[in-house]
């Protein structure tokens, strides 16, 4: 029992007491009667009648104590728990339904608070985090970089600021030969990591002299998910040299995991200031200063201070620095126009209304349970309990399986947190720890509030005094009218419904989304960038070669070609062309360039409409030839054949022929609605004209393409070795399927199809469960009425036809309020959608179908039950 | 339907508190004898019931006015004894004094020319 340790003191020894007391008052007042003559029992009578009601005396009594609503709290607490063990699967369907609804709830907001409030993990306090630049009188910001020596008189300086330096995160080499990759660096002074507060998870920062090595061995420490993912985590990887970018490193630290200092994109690798190029450069201004102000600083005076430094050590009278808070810089909750962001705001009103669904269902529940118990109620009522004690235990009974279901909650979120990393944040996001304060409260008050708002209304109901009156004449005239159920259950399917046209619409955009026309199949395409920095283009043009000539014989791979730039990983160039043709006016067109090899178009899967492709004669020295897009070649030529003629890049300059006509492509973005993402033309040249060309900055290859025979992702491997094997310098070969870049842009559709389907499917399992329980309700509870009629005569069928119809009229209406809902949203979800509208008359049936199939469903099991109803036993059972 | 128990001298609940400080001004009693010598001491008009006194006496308890022991009868019963503390009697002589001033007061409503009459 649970009291068991107060009794000691307080409560019952009290209670024993005051019992002891009274029975003590009693045995001297019928003393005294019987002192007086009265027989003993009329003593006894008229003592007990004087001391009135015990059980109120002592209840009187013990209100006095001032801890009665404890005890009492204590005492609703066992009664629930016994109540709950006697009924578990009521206890269960409730804990299973909150469960899911605080739960998704509780993952939902956890990723809209992680997208749109995110702080950079393991930052200590980085709100104080300041950045310096530079801004002259008018408030035009001018450089907010410096160099090292501007830096260092800074970091010497400055007394009111904890300075450090970061340089601009770039892609270099780490490794070579077969395990060389490309990583993100970044430059960092040797505090860096003290000033932001954190603590590497192995080893140091860099020395005083590991800072200004510029030569010769260096340094690096390694980001916590590269050295898990890449390296397997190696914990004997501290000492470890690896080249990178060129030269031998030793590996001296490890990063803690989710540590990318302030900014959002993910860092492998920390260098030394050193190791950067523009080191002793006094002209390059190549680091951003960021400081901590110390105790009390404010910013103005971090600023002014900094101001006077700068301009002690020459610096541009005309400019003061400011130091503005790192994290204003990206201005604060990040509501971007992102459509990765709007989506999970939707999907957290979604949550938020499957959380309603759960809550009705479990009201349902309750009020189903408050039925059944109303005998004791009254009885209770009867007794003398006030409506506010019945209220509150309903209110206990309600508590306690929230709380457990809140419970639940948690850890259907803790488990669900790969998924969520899987669908709905971008990629390398670092969710941070789960069991943060925010979420314990978060689930907490959800669980409260289920608690509440489900517990309260069919509390309310069940504990009417009136109940005490009505069960004198008989409990069937009690009949609870469940009217309110119908509502929430009609309530219940409109939000499935909302739910299932979302997900309809959602799973069209994505059709849409798969279905736009690329102008080539990236399906079966690999594409592989070699890091080639620092070469002379002769030589990467060399390397390139080799690569394609080894990739050929790759298994698998059915044609690989050359190109400059490849579609979605670069945006390539685009420059002025003139159409001079005979008769038509010289025209300037504006169009993309890219260089290919022959074969390209083939290997891409792009089909050449007219002419031909390019041959290995179309080289340095040979006539120039070009291949253009079917846009380019409409404004070149209009309607007329555009193979033969000549286009070139300045009025009168060298005539280039077109030999051929492919079909438009999409470059990078695939959505029209960013501003230059529309296909404007392309020219194709051939890489062996465009070499040096002069007019074009000098092509070199920057990638390979492979069309494969199979899936891409099955070769990627052997094609990423075979590469490696003849790599420039043994650098690294990245080697990837295309559509992988491509889905980059795809995945907010993926996320709301995904999630919209889930949570629909979710709530209209919900539903469905809602709707059964009320007909299998209603159905036992008119067992006689049932069994009267068809004693009567009526036939089975018109039983099922009643309780179906029943059913489906709610389920009905459910729909239609939803469908209406659903159009008055309709506008807000615009933006959200591609290729379909939102309201759209497909996906409406479709919802509406599925779920009035549901709704079929549900009703269908009671409606069998009550086909089969014995009327003899029915309406004996009174 | 029943309402909340009602103390049924409600009207006087400082008043009730009031008494039993002053039976218990002159020594010790237990609940029944507190109840008895109030009836007695008021010529039978006020009869506490003890759905009133022992809330009472409890909240004069918790307010440190009172103390209480148990103690053994003269039948070798076990009774809880009450008894004045300093707090209580201090108490005691501030509400009497108040009292006293209400009394007159109303006294004076009633009969307005009763002190003169008196008097008179």
């Amino acid at each position: 029992m649970r009291l068991r340790f107060w009794r000691g003191w307080g409560w019952n020894r009290r209670g024993a007491e005051l019992d002891e007391e009274l029975a003590s008052h009693l045995r001297m007042a019928e003393q005294e009667r019987a002192e007086r003559g009265a027989s003993p029992d009329e003593a006894a009578a008229a003592a007990r009648r004087e001391l009135g009601n015990a059980t109120l005396v002592r209840e009187a009594a013990r209100d006095q104590w001032g801890w009665r609503w404890l005890e009492d709290f204590a005492r609703d607490l066992r009664f629930s728990a016994r109540a709950l063990r006697k009924s578990p699967g009521f206890a269960l369907a409730i804990v299973a339904t909150l469960a899911l609804g605080i739960g998704a709830n509780v993952s939902m907001l956890n990723v809209v608070r992680m997208l749109l409030f995110r702080t950079p993990p393991r930052v200590s306090q980085p709100q104080e985090i300041v950045r310096l630049e530079a801004m002259d009188r008018s408030g035009q910001s001018g450089p907010d970089t410096a160099n090292y020596q501007g830096y260092l008189r800074l970091a010497e300086h400055m007394q009111l600021l904890n300075i450090a330096a970061q340089g601009y995160p770039f892609a270099t080499d780490f490794g070579r030969g077969a395990g060389a990759r490309e990583v993100e660096r970044n430059y960092v002074s040797r505090n860096y990591f003290d000033v932001l507060g954190t603590k590497l998870l192995m080893g140091r920062s860099f020395s005083a002299e590991e800072e200004t090595r510029t030569h010769g061995d260096s340094v690096a420490i390694l980001g916590y998910d590269f050295w898990q993912q890449q390296l397997a985590g190696d914990r004997k990887i501290l000492g470890r040299e690896v080249e990178i970018g060129g030269r031998p490193h030793t590996i001296i630290g490890i990063a803690p995991r989710g540590f990318n200092g302030m900014d959002p994109d993910r860092i492998d690798v920390w260098l030394p200031l050193g190791d950067s190029g523009a080191f002793n450069s006094t002209g390059s201004w190549w680091l951003q200063v960021i400081g901590r102000p110390v105790h009390n600083a404010t910013r103005q005076q971090a600023a002014s201070e900094a101001t006077s430094v700068f301009l002690h050590g020459g610096g541009d009278s005309k400019e003061t620095i400011h130091a503005t808070p790192y994290s204003a810089t990206e201005a604060g909750p990040r509501l971007k126009q992102d459509s990765g962001d709007q989506v999970a705001l939707w999907l957290s009103g979604v949550a938020f209304l499957v959380f309603l669904i759960a809550c009705a269902n479990v009201a349902n529940l309750f009020f189903v349970r408050a039925i059944q118990r109303r005998q004791e109620m009254a009885v209770r009522l009867q007794l003398g309990a006030t409506r506010w004690r019945l209220l509150r235990q309903f209110l206990t009974e309600s508590l306690v399986l929230s709380a457990i279901g809140g419970a639940a909650a948690l850890l259907l979120a803790y488990w669900a947190r790969p998924l969520v990393q899987a669908f709905l944040l971008p990629p390398h996001f670092y969710m941070g720890d789960f069991l943060k304060a925010g979420t314990l409260l978060l689930t907490g008050s959800f669980a409260v509030l289920a608690g509440i708002a489900s517990g309260l209304w069919p509390a309310w109901r069940a504990s009417r005094p009136e109940l005490a009156l009505a069960l004198k004449s008989g409990g069937r005239a009690l009949h609870e009218r469940s009217t309110i159920r119908s509502v929430l259950l009609v309530g219940q399917v409109a939000l499935t419904l909302l739910l299932s046209i979302g997900a309809a619409l959602f799973v069209r955009s994505l059709r849409s989304v798969h279905g736009i026309q690329l102008g080539f199949d990236a399906d079966h395409v690999l594409v592989a960038i070699a890091s080639t920095s620092g070469y002379k283009p002769a030589d990467v043009s060399a390397a390139y070669q080799q690569m394609l000539r080894r990739a050929r014989f790759v298994p698998g791979v059915k044609q690989a070609a050359l190109v400059a730039y490849p579609p979605f990983y670069s945006y390539g160039l685009s420059s002025y062309w003139n159409a001079a043709s005979g008769s038509s006016p010289a025209r300037d067109i504006e169009a993309a360039v890219n260089s290919v090899s022959p074969g390209y178009f083939a290997a891409i899967g792009m089909k050449i409409l007219q002419g031909r492709d390019f041959l290995p004669s179309d080289r340095s020295g040979a006539p120039l030839v070009a291949i253009v897009d079917q846009s380019f070649a409409k404004e070149a030529a209009g309607n007329s054949n555009p193979v033969g003629r000549c286009v070139s890049i300045k009025s009168g300059g060298d005539c280039i022929e077109i030999v051929g006509v492919v079909p438009d492509e999409r470059r990078y973005f695939l959505f029209d609605d960013i501003p230059g993402a529309s296909p404007p033309n392309t020219v194709y040249r051939p890489l062996g004209q465009t070499a040096s060309d002069d007019y074009l900055s000098s092509f070199a290859a920057g990638g390979l393409v492979m069309r494969t025979t199979g899936k891409p992702s099955t070769i990627e491997r052997i094609a990423g070795e075979a590469l490696a094997g003849v790599a420039l310098g043994g650098r690294y070969v990245e080697v990837h399927p295309m559509m992988e870049k491509i889905d980059e842009q795809t995945l907010p559709w993926r996320m709301g199809a995904s999630m919209f389907t889930l949570f629909g499917t979710l709530a209209l399992v919900l539903a469905a469960i809602g709707i059964y329980g009320l007909l299998a309700f209603l159905v036992r509870y008119r067992t006689a009425e049932i069994g009267l009629r068809l004693a009567l005569g009526a036939m089975p069928g018109n039983i099922l036809a009643m309780v179906v119809r029943r059913g489906m009229l709610l389920v009905g209406t459910g729909i239609l309020i939803g469908t209406a809902a659903a159009i008055g949203l309709a506008r807000l979800m615009k933006s959200l959608l591609y290729g379909v509208a939102p309201t759209d008359v497909a996906s409406y049936a479709i919802a509406a179908a599925v779920v009035a199939a549901a709704g079929l469903l549900a009703c269908w099991i009671p409606a069998r039950r009550a086909m089969r109803v014995d009327p003899v036993s029915a309406m004996r059972c009174e | 339907m029943k309402e909340r128990y009602k103390n049924r001298i409600e009207l006087l609940q400082g008043t009730l508190d009031l008494l039993i400080l002053q039976t218990l001004r002159w020594g010790a009693r237990h609940g029944y004898g507190i109840s008895q010598a109030i009836r007695a001491d008021s010529r039978d008009v006020l009869q506490v019931d003890t759905g009133s006194l022992y809330p009472a006496l409890h909240r004069l308890e918790r307010q440190g006015r009172i103390a209480a022991e148990w103690k053994t009868s003269e039948n070798n019963q076990r009774v809880r004894v009450y008894r004045l503390t300093k707090t209580g009697k201090k108490h005691l002589n501030a509400e009497r004094s108040r009292w006293t001033q209400i009394s007159e007061a109303i006294a004076g409503i009633l009969e307005p020319g009763g002190k003169a009459a008196a008097r008179g």
